[in-house]
């Protein structure tokens, strides 16, 4: 049975609580309402399943959070962010998973699909995500890193980043979609569905006020870092998360190589942090061990107790 | 389009290698890149990718700040490829010195690797080889669609470290600091830290810098790890233990912070294990294991 996206969810889900929708401005108010199913085994919000076919994983994944209708209305023009870091085993979202994303988008009845990067021809390529976008019919928009490509989105109530400058592009789409790889990463050991969206903003600003002018190793680099995430999750919000846990790097993050675990595990949902403190898991780690995971739901954007979250896990 | 390293452009790379006295910073990182003829069977494929101090963010997107702890200078990137179209790549890492050098390689290798004969301390994982000389870092990757290097793969990622490696004419070893620990500390596993971004990754001390060290040591032990930080004089490890101490007891993250006899104490994490800190001269000695305070007494004594 299929439910409205109510108030409760919407704050549970830490879709930025007022301010940010209104400092989110067009993108935002573009977003449609919505809808998610409640399981069938009851509530949860974070959806794991296990296997080696990634395009049925993806599929389950993605029907298990309410399926795929509920977050692509027909018509809608959707946004899709995969981890396009390095072509080295474990750094990338998988070809297979785009692709099946872009069919299950396609057969919601969206009418323009494209995944938006300011990141490189190379990155694409070497992944092979390049040649999916093309073989599925999709499209490829490479942001250049100037200025007038990028727009100002104050965060009111920041901690550390008080305006974020997202893609303007983003602006041509109803809603995106998150589609990050989780992996470790050498500046705070993990990345997941909340740092994926540093792939949204510019990368100029990036540089100078996540990791501090000039971006020298600072002694309070990585407490700032964290919260400059978090506070840019409170910038914008994907309809929907997606994320690689098939092959992922447990050393040397985020470009690799390093050491090559495959859990096997694809997870879908709406709540980030929550599906950010599973992921944590799968490193080895727990959400509170993440700055960011806990600044996050200390700031209400979502639930870290996983208890509390619901976690269904499914194989296929 | 392939393209090889013959012709002018080999030439004038041959003779800039050999015009570089050994040690001193060379023009160009491109007299490191294997002509075609050392690496029979590949090919340099496209041009390589440079990209120098602070663009390092451009080719790292978002994981450049370790090499900046370290000491960046710049890096440069070259494709090869066989005649089956497989390829491999070679990255080769500038840092500001040797010490620089062996620290990066240290924080990104494992110790489960095989040993390559190839470089310093060249290693063979599951699907790249990464050796350090003098001030370089040196990796080279070729996988197929498992994600592993195997028969031609994996003889192209040993062919074209070996030729790298070997086109280097440098010098350099272990920082000081590292020779002066015992030997059977330095093995596998081993990491030389300069910062509290490379301490974090291997424990999350604290988000921030506390102990303010110039440089470190992490030594795996029995199911944990003991780190050594360097200071000037012993006055200023004495201090940053006290503030050591102080940070833990007044965080919520750490429980039990106690003085013991010495200049030490103790605490427990939320992991189950144990911390044992003492300053010993110059250096902080810090144990991180489930039997801290039991193997603590034997490690610390070899602390120099």
């Amino acid at each position: 049975m299929a439910k409205k996206f109510g108030r409760r969810e919407f704050i549970k889900s830490g879709a930025a609580i007022g301010a940010s929708v209104m400092v989110g401005g067009k993108l935002f108010g573009k977003l449609p309402a919505p809808t998610i199913s409640t399981p069938a085994a009851g509530p949860a919000s974070v959806f794991v399943v296990s296997g080696t076919d990634w395009a049925a994983m993806t599929a389950k994944a993605v029907e298990l959070a309410g399926g795929i209708k509920a977050f692509v209305p027909k018509g809608s023009k959707v946004a899709l962010m995969p981890n396009v870091q390095s072509k080295n085993p474990g750094t990338f979202t998988k070809p297979d998973i785009l692709r099946t994303v872009i069919r299950l988008c396609k057969e919601a009845g969206a009418t323009n699909i494209a995944c938006l990067s300011y990141l490189g021809q190379p990155n694409w390529d070497g992944a092979g995500l390049a040649q999916v976008i093309q073989e599925e019919g999709a499209a490829l928009r490479l942001i250049p890193r100037e200025d007038e490509h990028w727009k100002p989105v104050p965060i009111p109530g920041a901690a550390a980043l008080t305006e974020a400058r997202l893609m303007k592009a983003l602006d041509d789409y109803d809603l995106w979609i998150n589609m990050p790889i989780t992996k470790d990463h050498a500046g705070n050991k993990f990345t997941g569905t909340m740092k994926n969206l540093m792939g949204l903003n510019q990368p100029a600003v990036n540089r100078a006020q996540f990791h501090k002018p000039n971006w020298k190793t600072d002694p309070a680099d990585i407490a700032h870092l964290e919260k400059c995430i978090v506070d840019l999750n409170f910038a914008t919000r994907p309809a929907l998360n997606i994320v690689d846990a098939t092959e992922i790097i447990k050393t040397n993050g985020p470009m690799g190589p390093g050491e090559l675990i495959k859990p096997g595990k694809i997870i879908s949902g709406v709540d980030r942090v929550a599906i950010d403190a599973y992921c944590a898991t799968i490193l080895g780690l727990k959400g509170e061990d993440v700055v960011a995971i806990k600044h996050a739901y200390d700031r209400k954007l979502g639930e870290i107790d996983l208890g509390k979250a619901g976690v269904r896990e499914v194989t296929v | 389009m392939r393209k090889t390293a013959a012709g002018p452009l080999a030439g004038a790379i041959l003779a800039g290698w050999l015009a570089a006295p050994a040690s001193a910073q060379v023009s160009d990182l491109a007299v490191f890149v294997p002509a075609a003829a050392e690496v029979p069977g590949w090919a340099v494929k496209g041009e390589a990718q440079r990209f120098a101090g602070d663009d390092l963010y451009i080719y790292i997107d978002g994981g450049a700040e370790i090499y900046n702890e370290y000491g960046f200078r710049r890096v440069l990137a070259q494709d090869f490829e066989n005649k089956d179209g497989r390829g491999v790549t070679l990255e080769i890492y500038e840092m500001t010195d040797p010490a620089a050098a062996f620290g990066i390689y240290s924080f990104q290798t494992s110790g489960k690797g095989r040993p390559a004969g190839i470089g310093t301390d060249g290693e063979i994982e599951e699907y790249y080889l990464r050796f350090w000389k003098g001030p370089y870092l040196v990796a080279v990757t070729g996988f197929d669609s498992s994600g592993q290097a195997k028969g031609d793969l994996l003889e192209g990622v040993i062919a074209v470290a070996k030729a790298a490696g070997a086109r280097m004419k440098t010098a350099g070893g272990r920082p000081d600091f590292c020779a002066a620990l015992p030997q059977e500390w330095t093995g596998p596993g081993f990491k030389y830290l300069r910062g509290v971004l490379g301490l974090n990754n291997v424990y999350p001390l604290f988000p921030t810098d506390v102990l303010k060290f110039r440089e470190a040591a992490a030594v795996p032990v029995e199911h944990g790890w003991l780190f050594v930080f360097g200071y000037g004089e012993p006055a200023e490890a004495g201090i940053r233990l006290s503030e050591l101490r102080e940070a833990m007891s007044g965080s919520g993250t750490y429980q039990n912070v106690r003085q013991t006899p010495g200049v030490a104490f103790e605490a427990a994490d939320s992991k189950g294990n144990q911390l044992f800190a003492a300053a010993v001269g110059n250096k902080i000695g810090l144990i991180v294991s489930p039997r801290a305070a039991e193997i603590a007494k034997g490690l610390l004594a070899r602390i120099r």
